[in-house]
């Protein structure tokens, strides 16, 4: 079997398993919706009539089947609290949650790796020991503890008092400013704090390389071995760690940031759902990351060949 | 002729070693357009001499003496693009799969080096790379490949490519037939060979195998745990091999005169590293060894023919030679 | 490298305490000083609100006059609790899955551990964890049973990684040979070589259990049978506008003391069993 044909079948494996736990988890052991839905007192009769739209008189299986067949065709249902359609809500929030972390994510990420760069080439001598050890000191300052260090400087009467502390009103480059700046810098910093080591060791790896040596003895200087030697080697953990991250700092980490800075985005709506206990939103939210993860896993690996030229998809693979 | 490379007794140890030198008190010349082999077998301080060359050892070596390189001197630890002496010296490595940056095609890696040494204008680098690729006897279409496309040959043309495009008046190479099967080796020796005298290279060819270095040098040194214990034209070690380490290295090839068959002969024991002993560092290991062998340090003397130097007490007789 | 039966041992050479085992043993120092030390209890209200430093209370009280050092310290034992809880058991699940998936690699059984490892890792634990820890918040364990099915599955990874290399070495294709049974060969000759990257994982279970609790709490979404620092900083969000820091301080800077010094403890243990990963 070609190697393509195996990813692809894993992943298709793995959809299967992740739509199968958020079934279980939340439509088939989850709250009966019968009662919400049919309001007070309801007899039996009309219960009956509910749980049979609901499709909860079906066969395990089939019921399985229409929560993927529900999840594919983007059908996820109405939001219990607020009446309004799953689909419709995502669409309003994610685009604001990509614009809280988007930025700060590539900016950290970028300022990480251009630290571990500095971190690699002096390697064992003080740059090296600085950075690592303050990224050590700083991933050990729980993200929430950055945001409210942050937020009481920048955001209050007893700090600099430059920035509104909640909020979000964006509809220009600058209000983006006024909103964003400050829950993007709290991403920033732990973005870098958490990456910086993890690059500094890939890039490391290289540098010990004989290739390194090689552009060494042709006079290649550090910017051209950090950059043109180096860097591309490392483009496929880089690229990975980057995008398998992504998934889950757009929920989890707009979790914490949204519901502290009261930004309406996905996170937002993920913490509301959790309190009310909506569970057409929260099923939504966890089925759609997790496919969104595999399916990012899915495609990076046919981006994989065009950074490494060793790599070949078509290849039979045991 | 002034030399072009001269190394004055030069020693380095490596951090944390102690007494114990990687290359100790070594003395060698490099006339231009010679080709210099230098044997001995892994870990007697060739790899270590070849760095101090490139100004590439390692951090916190310690080091003593000098090398000149047309008339400059080396500074031992170069910082990584900065001019100096050793932009007269090209580099190639004992392993060329992993010498070459695995993710970057090898025209781009070949290109990269003619734009860095040479003055020609960035349209005129494809062309010298076409030329380049044929001096080392590559077809046009290996441009396009990344280095795990090519054999362990190709591998190693690639790396004289860049040796050359780097301009250099100097190609120091380091064991570069060492990770090839034998036809290959023979083919990439050969080319050594045929580059060298057509672009008046200065050499200096790194190997365990003396077989390797008949094949391309002149002049030949014999290394024994960092020193140099013989040193002559390559005709006078081949005939007449004085130090007994020298005539053991030489009985080890298995067919040197293939008219004339002679029993494999190798050399017993390993070598060993003991620092603090005083006489011969060979001793141990020495079929001629007398006991005064272990008193003193024997120095590398000249003969009556003073073009063979050798580091030993009690070398091999004339008569003794093989005719 | 020569194979050898036992893990690799620690220089026995003394050293001073590194920064990271002082930073702990400060931690615990401070925790067993407020044990020892007469505190009123940690949910107990009092009209002195807001209260500074004084003997009673020795880091003043909130704004419902509940001292602060006897909350801090609750809250720290009960960091502890949920850190080592967690680190055990999906240390346990993962070490178990991994040898099992190591030992059949390529087999039927790895491939479903591998499998339900990638769906575990799909899967945005956070908020995983927060849905389900909040799913099941009258059932007293449910943050800790919702951390444990999700933080198994680096363990797992990294132990069946170490399986698969250790099961080509000579010394387990003799045990194996001599006929030793695969749990015996497990148990007695490849986990203790695994323990290096057993013990370091552990070890980042724990700190990830310990911020994950204090991020759920602090949202609300924790357990509400004890007080947390995740909860006092929650409080303290409120009162640093006004300018009352205490809550804020002792939770935090408690959280740092005990992250850090793991992770230093942790960081000079990789450094051992892999030289380029640490911190110089
Ligand atoms: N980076 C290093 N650090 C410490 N010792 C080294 C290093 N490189 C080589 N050595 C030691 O120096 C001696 C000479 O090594 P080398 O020059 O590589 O020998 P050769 O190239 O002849 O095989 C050997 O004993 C080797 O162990
Ligand atoms: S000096 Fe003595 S021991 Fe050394 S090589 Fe000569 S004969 Fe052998
Ligand atoms: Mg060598």
């Amino acid at each position: 079997m070609p190697m393509y044909l195996r990813k692809t079948l894993h992943s298709l494996s793995l959809l299967l398993g992740v739509t199968f736990i958020s079934f279980l988890l939340m439509v088939y052991f989850g709250p009966d919706r019968s009662y919400a839905i049919a309001g007070k007192n309801p007899d039996t009769a009309q219960l009956e009539e509910i749980r049979q739209q609901l499709g909860y008189d079906q066969a395990f299986l089939s019921r399985y089947f229409t929560h993927i067949k529900d999840l594919a065709s983007l059908n996820l249902g109405q939001s219990e609290s607020n009446g309004k359609p799953v689909s419709q809500l995502l669409a309003e929030t994610i685009p604001v949650s990509l614009l809280v972390l988007l930025p700060g994510f590539l900016v950290g990420n970028l300022l990480a790796l251009l630290l571990a760069m500095v971190a690699a080439w002096y390697r064992h001598s003080w740059p090296d020991r600085l950075l690592t050890n303050l990224s050590l000191a700083g991933v050990s300052i729980s993200f929430l503890i950055i945001i409210i260090l942050l937020s009481t400087w920048l955001c209050t009467p007893q700090g600099l008092n430059l920035f509104p502390s909640r909020g979000w009103r964006v509809d220009s480059l600058a209000s983006w400013f006024t909103y964003a700046t400050v829950p993007s810098l709290a991403l920033i910093i732990v973005t870098v704090f958490f990456n910086l080591r993890f690059y500094r060791a890939l890039l490391l790896d290289e540098m010990q390389q004989d290739y390194i040596r090689t552009a060494r003895a042709y006079g290649a200087g550090p910017f051209s071995i950090m950059f043109k030697e180096a860097l591309p080697n490392t483009l496929i953990p880089f690229l990975t760690r980057l995008l398998f991250s992504l998934p889950a700092i757009l929920v989890s980490g707009s979790l914490l940031l949204e519901s502290y800075f009261g930004i309406p985005g996905v996170g937002k709506v993920s913490f509301d759902a959790i309190f009310n206990a909506d569970q057409p939103v929260l099923n939504a939210i966890v089925s759609l990351s997790a496919i969104l993860v595999i399916v990012i896993a899915w495609l990076a690996d046919f981006i994989y060949p065009y950074l490494d030229p060793r790599i070949n998809l078509q290849a039979e693979s045991p | 002729m002034e030399p072009i490379v001269s190394i004055r007794n030069l020693s380095i140890s490596y951090p944390g070693d102690g007494a114990r030198s990687a290359v100790k008190h070594i003395n060698l010349d490099i006339l231009p357009g010679q080709a210099v082999g230098l044997v001995g077998e892994s870990g007697c301080g060739k790899t270590t001499l070849a760095l101090a060359l490139m100004g590439m050892l390692p951090p916190g070596c310690d080091h003593r003496g000098k090398i000149i390189i047309a008339g400059q001197k080396v500074d031992f630890y170069q910082r990584p693009g900065q001019a100096s002496a050793r932009d007269h010296c090209a580099m190639i490595f004992q392993n060329p799969q992993t010498s070459l940056n695995p993710v970057i095609s090898v025209g781009t890696q070949i290109s990269r080096i003619i734009l860095r040494y040479s003055r020609l204008k960035k349209s005129a680098i494809p062309d010298r790379l076409a030329e380049l690729l044929v001096l080392v006897g590559l077809s046009d279409h290996c441009r396009k490949l990344y280095p795990h496309e090519l054999s362990g040959g190709m591998q190693q043309r690639v790396l004289l490519a860049m040796a050359l495009a780097r301009e250099a008046s100097i190609l120091i190479a380091d064991e570069p037939t060492a990770a090839l099967d034998a036809g290959t080796r023979l083919q990439i020796l050969n080319l050594l060979k045929q580059l060298q005298e057509q672009q008046k290279l200065s050499l200096l060819l790194i190997s365990h195998d003396l077989s390797a270095i008949a094949r391309v040098c002149q002049q030949v040194a014999i290394v024994y745990q960092g020193r140099v214990v013989e040193q002559a034209p390559q005709k006078l070690i081949y005939t007449q091999p004085r130090h007994p380490y020298s005539a053991g290295l030489l009985a080890a090839i298995p067919k040197i005169h293939p008219q004339r068959p002679r029993k494999l002969q190798t050399l017993l024991g390993e070598a060993n590293h003991s620092s603090g002993q005083t006489g011969c560092d060979f001793a141990s290991r020495c079929p001629r060894r007398e006991a005064y062998c272990e008193q003193q340090l024997p120095p590398l003397n000249a003969t009556l023919e003073k073009s063979q130097q050798f580091a030993c007490f009690n070398p091999r007789p004339l008569s003794a030679v093989r005719k | 490298m020569t194979a050898s039966l036992k893990p690799a041992k620690p220089s026995s050479r003394f050293k001073l305490p590194t920064l990271g085992t002082l930073i702990f043993i400060g931690f615990i120092g401070i925790l067993l000083a407020l044990a020892a030390y007469p505190l009123p209890e940690w949910q107990t209200i009092s009209p002195d609100r807001f209260a500074g430093i004084s003997l009673e209370h020795p880091l003043g009280t909130n704004a419902l006059g509940q001292d602060i050092a006897s909350r801090a310290e609750t809250a720290s034992w009960h960091s502890l609790r949920i850190g080592l809880i967690v680190a055990l058991c999906a240390g346990f699940l993962g070490v178990s899955l991994g040898l099992l998936s190591g030992w059949y690699a390529g087999r039927w059984p790895d491939t479903i551990i591998l499998w339900l490892t990638g769906v575990m890792e799909a899967i945005p634990f956070y908020l995983f964890v927060a849905a389900l820890a909040y799913a099941l918040r009258q059932f007293s364990w449910s943050m800790e049973l919702a951390m444990v099915i999700t933080f198994w599955t680096t363990m797992a990874r990294l132990i069946r990684a170490e399986v698969i290399r250790l099961k080509q070495r000579d010394f387990i294709l003799s045990a194996r040979a001599i006929g030793l049974s695969p749990s015996r060969t497990l148990t007695a000759h490849i986990l203790p070589n695994a323990l290096p990257v057993l013990l370091v994982q552990l070890s980042m279970i724990f700190i990830a259990a310990i911020k994950a609790e204090v991020i759920l709490s602090f949202l609300g979404l924790g357990n509400n049978s004890s007080i947390s620092w995740g909860q006092m900083i929650s409080e303290s969000t409120h009162e640093v506008i006004s300018g009352h820091y205490m809550n804020f301080f002792s939770a935090s800077i408690l959280l740092f003391m005990l992250i850090y010094s793991i992770s230093l403890i942790t960081d000079s243990l990789q450094t051992r069993s892999d030289p380029r990963q640490g911190v110089a």
